[in-house]
């Protein structure tokens, strides 16, 4: 299961996944459970380099053949970059939804946020009440 | 939440399961498109036990069923099924189903899961004799164009000259013995194959069997998933979503399973013969989404003008054909063949095409 929820990310009640880098700059995707529940992703939208975004809300959709699902944002701040490789080859999200599939880096204000999110344990805790 | 007798192979499999019709069923095994192609090029195994089977039999069964059902049970064969509609008096779809014929006296009528109970009920007070019979059969769909051989290399019968809708009752050679099937050249995939109905104590030997002997011909166990973009792919509707209490077959497209003319009439037919004389307001139309993007259940239809015209009841991206297609109902003055209409997705309108059904036609010459 570890490899299935990597311990160095946080993670979302949404299933997103943040990774904290360099300095105040956070990396975005979704999780495995959340692309194993997906199913085949066909379609991704991001946002617009530069674009603000608030903590729990929109910033994009993915769609696979199945069903369309909102990604909500970890965490406030601006995207400072987009995975455009990504939007051309959503697949990606199925394959390695934790590396390749990185959606957006954010540059965030508050490092404190950070610590509202769950970490690896605590998410698989909450996966498996989910699937319960 | 119940389980088919084949619960313990998905989950040894590693299926995902999911809640359908009061069911928890696979919707995936390994992929969904993966699977979908399994079924377009080689075989795929469904699980389809979640199913109810009603038994409609005795001396007037033959009636009964013409009285529940729109198609003609008396031209039919014995040996032979049929796709059919069962309305209610406002001739609107209770379910829709596939009847058996094994004699004048005897019809298995397969009815939707979700739909189980509230078929029963209804086909109960409206005929002679019926009993449910669901709980007696587990359903496994063999789908694709090497389910012949599969399906053959297992089968005590001859079966490469059955039909397509047709069935047999016959055995199946399993490891150290057989089983009795009912083995008919049905499926919902537009592809040829059968489905089976076989005794629940037997089922996971047929499943296993299925899979093993089936390696060879590249069979693939398939979910839910698979199944619903096989349907819409091939054009064909869903319960729930294309069709329902508030629509008629007339509006669905179904007309060629609608008989008005038959030894008995069936329950709706009033209400339809009105509806043909007066005609349709809108119809069930294929759409194709000429943008980016999924057109989904409930996603508005609009005229070029932006009027709405109609509303999206099921959509996907077609793994085989990679297109994204839709079904929806459309009025009567936009549904004819080329129509450029567009299609709200969340709040954005895309360009879009009524386009012939099925999407997916198999070439006749593969068909039987």
């Amino acid at each position: 299961m570890t490899a299935l929820i990597p311990s160095h990310l946080r993670y979302t009640k949404e299933h997103e996944w943040a990774w904290l880098q360099d300095g105040n700059i956070v990396t975005v995707g979704i999780t495995h459970h959340a692309q194993q529940q997906l199913g085949d992703v066909v379609y991704l939208e991001l946002p617009q380099i530069g674009k603000t975004i608030e903590k729990d809300k929109i910033f994009g959709t993915v769609e696979s053949v199945k069903a369309v699902s909102d990604l909500f944002s970890p965490l406030a701040g601006e995207v400072v970059a987009v995975n455009e490789a990504l939007v051309n080859c959503p697949e990606d999200i199925n394959q390695d939804p934790y590396e390749k599939a990185w959606m957006i880096k954010i540059c965030i204000q508050q490092l404190k946020q950070l610590d509202e999110l769950m970490d690896s344990e605590a998410y698989a805790q909450y996966l498996s009440e989910c699937i319960k | 939440m119940k389980r088919t007798p084949l619960y313990d192979c998905h989950i040894r499999l590693g299926a995902q399961m999911t809640d359908f019709g009061g069911f928890e069923m696979p919707v995936r095994y390994s992929g969904d498109k993966i699977e979908h192609m399994a079924v377009r090029e080689k075989v795929g195994l469904f699980d389809v036990s979640h199913m109810g089977e009603i038994l409609i039999a005795g001396p007037r069964a033959e009636e009964d069923v013409n009285h529940l059902l729109t198609n003609d049970a008396s031209k039919m064969r014995i040996g032979q099924a049929f796709y059919a509609a069962m309305l209610n008096h406002e001739g609107k779809f209770i379910d829709d189903v596939v009847a058996y014929k094994f004699s004048s006296e005897k019809f298995l009528i397969c009815v939707n899961a979700s739909n189980r109970e509230k078929d029963f009920s209804w086909i109960h007070e409206n005929c002679n004799y019926a009993k449910d019979v669901s709980d007696d059969f587990a359903q496994i769909a063999v789908q694709g164009p090497n389910a012949i051989h599969l399906v053959a290399s297992l089968s005590h019968k001859e079966i490469g000259s059955l039909k397509r809708y047709y069935f047999v009752e016959g055995k199946l050679k399993l490891d150290q013995q057989s089983t009795d099937a009912i083995i008919a050249r049905t499926g919902y995939t537009g592809e040829d194959g059968f489905e089976l109905y076989v005794p629940v104590e037997d089922a996971t030997l047929v499943w296993e069997t299925l899979l093993n002997v089936g390696a060879k011909w590249g069979t693939a166990a398939c979910g839910l998933a698979a199944r619903d973009t096989l349907r819409l792919e091939a054009g064909l509707c869903l319960y729930g979503n294309d069709i329902d209490e508030g629509t008629t077959p007339l509006e669905a497209g179904l007309d060629f399973v609608v008989k008005f003319h038959k030894s008995v009439p069936f329950i709706g037919r009033a209400a339809l013969l009105e509806q043909k004389l007066h005609g349709i307001s809108k119809r069930l139309c294929g759409l194709e989404i000429s943008g980016k993007g999924i057109a989904r259940n409930g996603y508005t239809i609009h005229a070029k003008t932006g009027e709405q015209i109609g509303v999206v009841t099921s959509g996907t991206l077609t793994p085989y054909l990679n297109r994204a297609v839709a079904l929806g109902y459309v009025s009567k003055a936009f549904m004819s063949i080329g129509t450029e209409i567009d299609v709200d997705i969340r709040g954005r309108l895309i360009a879009a095409q009524i386009t012939q059904l099925p999407f997916y036609r198999k070439p006749a010459k593969e068909l039987l």
